[in-house]
């Protein structure tokens, strides 16, 4: 008998419960896919060595984080559940059944239900991976032979392993959560009338200015140490506490202070149910406020997580060649002719046909600091950027040697005459090259020992080499000044270029010679595949939290709207016994519905609007970009998400209170 | 006098084919403008069914139920929503206000609904506030105010959209007998000083000893009927038990 209970209970539930087990499957989906990810063919070549336990670490890590999320979020539902089945469960006990069994019969269904889910989940899964799989192939350039099926057995067991200790904690809370039931309570539960917070108007009236203010200020800060690039972790957790206190003010003062007007539009507040509307949500907003604040501040770090991931996946993609401009670049500080020999030796010896070029530069670091090309004028900006830029010393390179580089790299040659000298800039912020070009206009000449140069330009900036070479700022200068140089370090940079497709064994070769000297070595295939690398793990993970955390967000959001409807179902029937009709019924659960949900979320994209400020400047000081459209892409794909959860919650409630006898 | 109320060859037939069974068989009865008439009979004898069919929440099999000259039964649904409006008032034994409302807006309700004008709500609310005495706690919500208070709002509620015809189930149902006692004061007072006609579904003599005529309906037909006439209210009670036995003493019989 009991067993045919819980079987008709579950039967029943899936329809119930259609936004719980949706997010439960959804999660689980999600979390089989990332989980998975460290199985897929991609990596299973050499040239991603570290692939596989970088992502299965980073992926087993943010797994802990995630189980907590579900976690809350199961208890949460289980919560609702309860909640909408009181009487039932009453009924069950008033006939008889013992706690215990009711506790049994509870935790079979939880364990039932997690278990089906858990089935569904991983099937959903399993599909979803192939698709990514498909996809992080693409993204990495490796070619599609066969499309191969992948099934991986250790993130089976690992969601099963996880969901299941989620699961069975949240059960036995659920079932000690049984034994505090009073029968009473569960039979009449309909009756309790519906709790309500009131608040002096002074007080309200205060908070809300104080927490505009608060936010002003937020906004105002938040730009100001974007623009002056002071970003430290110090200043961000300002920024998001400052936000934070502002968001949790507004939301417990912000809906007294509309209904207060909407209240003295007495003509529209007195025509047809407005005035319960407004109250009933004035009501709700109170009473959830705190929870209502904590997912705007939620939505708002989810979203602005998405926006600057993204773009940082912008900036890994464009710093690796100028990162290393050759094949391989080799900076060394002693013995150079006799590194050089060796490499030369293996160069030829493997890959004569591939290789194009091969040279070897000198630049020296000077004594002179950047700032002086502006002698009687000190930097008093915030820029703490900026003020190491100028603070560091210029780097200085000789025309012919700049010329070797500019010329394997087929850029013009540039002729010095007199006492011409070039700035060369290798990379570095928007900021600092604004600066110099200003400085420039004003003064051209600087003294280098006794001799002066005059700059003639800054040269534009190529993939010529990078900051082991020319520092944050190198000067060009004739030849004929080579004495400057004496008495300052010399640092030797051999490059070597190759065709594409040379052979395998120089990599090795090179490596081997490189472990026995005091050298530094970029090569542009790891650099490639450490930002391809990088890309795609930043890509993970803003993916894997982002989507979680959105997805439990809105379910939370749905059950409080749900738990909603089903108090409020009274006071919706009296109003269609007053004479109100089912079409304004509906109106008046769609309209409550709609400011419920968007209302968190209208303000967690005003947040947004000065986030992705925020989040501009700073990765644009890096060079970085933070395009419109991958603000765009990040706040549609979370509307997307949340107007399904929106859609199907409405659709419930309205089923809840209008249809259900 | 003017017809509120008029109820003919009323059928409310509950089941399909072989296992059916009437609620209602053949009920016929007029009520007329400012008359306080009380349904009586015993678990099972078809009260509510009449009180639902007459609310139009429910529907009859067949017959006829024209309230202020209008036939309910071939209504639609939108039709009935706009009837129930305008036409009818509601006293509720429970959940009679709404908690998240102040007491002003609750009575308002129905003539929000209806959109009349806020000056003419205003005008409307302080009429009926006055004549039940709860100026003083327009401003306050509902659990801030007494048991009496409470039903006196919910009876405002019910006379404000100036319906042809209140309705009251059950009222005192849940109630001590001292509110029963104010409820049913109320009741009277807007029956005889603001000519308001109202049918109140009960099953306690006490309270349709408040009544001017009762109807006892036993099996869904109408058994007997009682006039107050001039008698005292206490008179009236024992008449009322009288009925009651017979009804009940039947019962007994059976068993």
């Amino acid at each position: 008998m009991l067993f045919k209970l819980i079987k008709r209970n579950i039967r029943r539930s899936f329809r119930d419960y259609v936004i719980y087990f949706g997010t439960l499957i959804l999660s689980i989906a999600i979390f089989y896919v990332f989980n998975s990810l460290d199985s897929q063919p991609a990596w299973s070549g050499d040239e991603y060595p570290q692939a596989k336990i970088v992502i299965s670490s980073l992926m087993g890590g943010l797994s802990f984080i995630i189980s907590f999320i579900v976690g809350f979020l199961i208890l949460y539902a289980n919560n609702y559940i309860i909640k909408r089945r009181k009487k039932e469960i009453g009924l069950y006990m008033l006939l008889g059944m013992s706690q215990k069994k009711v506790s049994f019969m509870l935790l079979s269904e939880t364990i039932i239900i997690g278990f089906l889910s858990y089935v569904v989940g991983i099937i959903i899964g399993i599909f979803v991976s192939q698709i990514f799989s498909l996809i992080t192939m693409k993204f990495f350039d490796i070619a599609i032979n066969k499309i191969e099926f992948v099934l991986s057995y250790p993130a089976v067991i690992k969601t099963l392993i996880f969901y299941g200790i989620t699961f069975s904690l949240v059960a036995v809370f659920g079932s000690f959560g049984v034994s505090r039931f009073k029968l009473i309570d569960l039979l009449m539960g309909e009756r309790k009338n519906e709790e309500f917070k009131i608040r002096k108007k002074a007080v309200v009236a205060i908070i809300f200015v104080l927490s505009c203010i608060d936010l002003f200020l937020t906004y105002y800060f938040a730009d100001y140490v974007a623009s002056r690039l002071l970003v430290s972790p110090q200043s961000i957790f300002a920024i998001i506490f400052g936000g934070s206190l502002g968001t949790y003010g507004l939301f417990y003062s912000g809906f007294s202070m509309i209904f207060g007007v909407i209240k003295s539009m007495i003509k529209f507040y007195f025509s047809k149910i407005n005035a319960f509307l407004s109250r009933q949500l004035l009501n709700r907003f109170n009473t959830d406020m705190g929870m209502l604040a904590t997912l705007t501040v939620l939505f708002t770090l989810t979203l602005s997580v998405f926006i600057s991931g993204l773009g940082l996946k912008n900036y890994i993609e464009s710093s690796v060649e100028s990162n290393s401009p050759f094949s391989f670049n080799i900076t060394v500080y002693e013995n150079a002719e006799k590194i050089k020999q060796e490499f030369d030796e293996a160069a030829y010896r493997l890959g004569k046909d591939y290789l194009k070029d091969s040279l070897m530069v000198r630049s020296f670091r000077s004594d002179i600091r950047i700032k002086s090309i502006s002698p009687d004028k000190e930097y008093f900006g915030n820029s703490e950027l900026l003020r190491n830029y100028l603070n560091d010393n210029f780097y200085i390179m000789l025309q012919s040697d700049f010329n070797k580089l500019i010329k394997a790299k087929n850029i013009g040659e540039e002729e010095l005459t007199g006492n011409e000298a070039l700035l060369y800039v290798p990379d570095g912020s928007k900021d600092f090259k604004e600066y110099l070009e200003n400085e420039l206009s004003f003064n051209r000449k600087l003294f280098l020992g006794d001799s002066q140069i005059e700059i003639k330009k800054i040269f534009p900036q190529h993939k010529i080499g990078n900051f082991m070479v020319f520092g944050s700022c190198a000067l060009i200068i004739p030849d004929k000044f080579d004495y400057i140089t004496q008495g300052y370090k010399t640092i030797w940079n051999i490059d070597f270029n190759f065709k594409t497709g040379y052979p395998s064994e120089i990599d090795k070769e090179f490596q081997k010679i490189s472990d026995q000297y005091e050298l530094r070595m970029n090569t542009l295939k790891e650099a490639k595949a450490n930002a391809s690398m990088s890309r795609v793990l930043v890509i993970f993970v803003i993916l894997y939290l982002g989507i979680t955390l959105l997805i439990a967000s809105a379910a939370v959001m749905a059950l409080k709207e749900l738990t909603g409807a089903i108090d409020s179902k009274k006071n919706y029937q009296m109003l269609s016994k007053l004479g109100a009709d089912d079409r304004l019924i509906k109106g008046t659960i769609k309209k409550h519905m709609r400011f419920y949900f968007f209302i968190p979320l209208l303000v967690a994209f005003f947040h947004n609007i000065f986030a992705v400020n925020f989040i501009t400047k700073f990765l644009n000081a890096f060079n970085a970009q933070n395009t419109f459209l991958i603000t765009l892409i990040a706040m549609g794909v979370f509307l997307g998400v949340y107007l399904i959860y929106y859609y199907i919650t409405s659709r419930m409630a309205i089923r809840i209170i209008v249809k259900e006898e | 006098m003017k017809n509120i109320l008029k109820i003919e060859k009323l059928e409310k037939i509950y089941g399909l084919r072989g296992n059916v069974y009437k609620a209602l068989d053949g009920v016929n009865f007029d009520v007329y403008e400012g008359e306080f008439l009380g349904i009586m009979g015993p678990s099972g004898a078809g009260k509510s069914t009449l009180l639902n069919i007459i609310s139009t929440i429910d529907k009859p099999t067949s017959g006829s139920v024209v309230i202020n000259g209008q036939n309910i039964v071939n209504m639609k649904k939108n039709e009935l929503s706009k009837f129930r409006r305008d036409k009818l008032g509601f006293v509720f034994q429970e959940y009679n206000l709404l908690d998240t409302l102040t007491v002003k807006e609750n009575i308002a309700l129905p003539l929000s609904l209806a959109n009349v004008s806020y000056r003419e709500i205003n005008r409307r609310v302080k009429e009926v506030s006055n004549n039940l005495e709860i100026v003083d706690i327009l401003d306050k919500f509902p659990y801030e105010i007494s048991g009496g208070q409470r039903q006196r709002a919910a009876a405002a509620r019910a006379i404000i959209a100036d319906p042809a015809l209140i309705l009251a189930d059950e009222p005192t149902g849940a109630l001590d007998s001292r509110s029963s006692e104010t409820l049913l004061s109320t009741l009277k007072n807007i029956n005889e000083n603001m000519n308001v006609t109202v049918l109140m579904v009960t099953h306690d003599p006490f309270a349709a000893s408040y009544c001017k005529r009762i109807l006892f309906i036993k099996d869904g037909r109408i058994f007997n009927e009682i006039v107050k006439g001039e008698d005292e209210r206490k008179k009236f009670f024992t008449r009322i038990l009288d009925v009651l036995a017979v009804l009940e003493g039947d019962i007994g019989n059976v068993i």
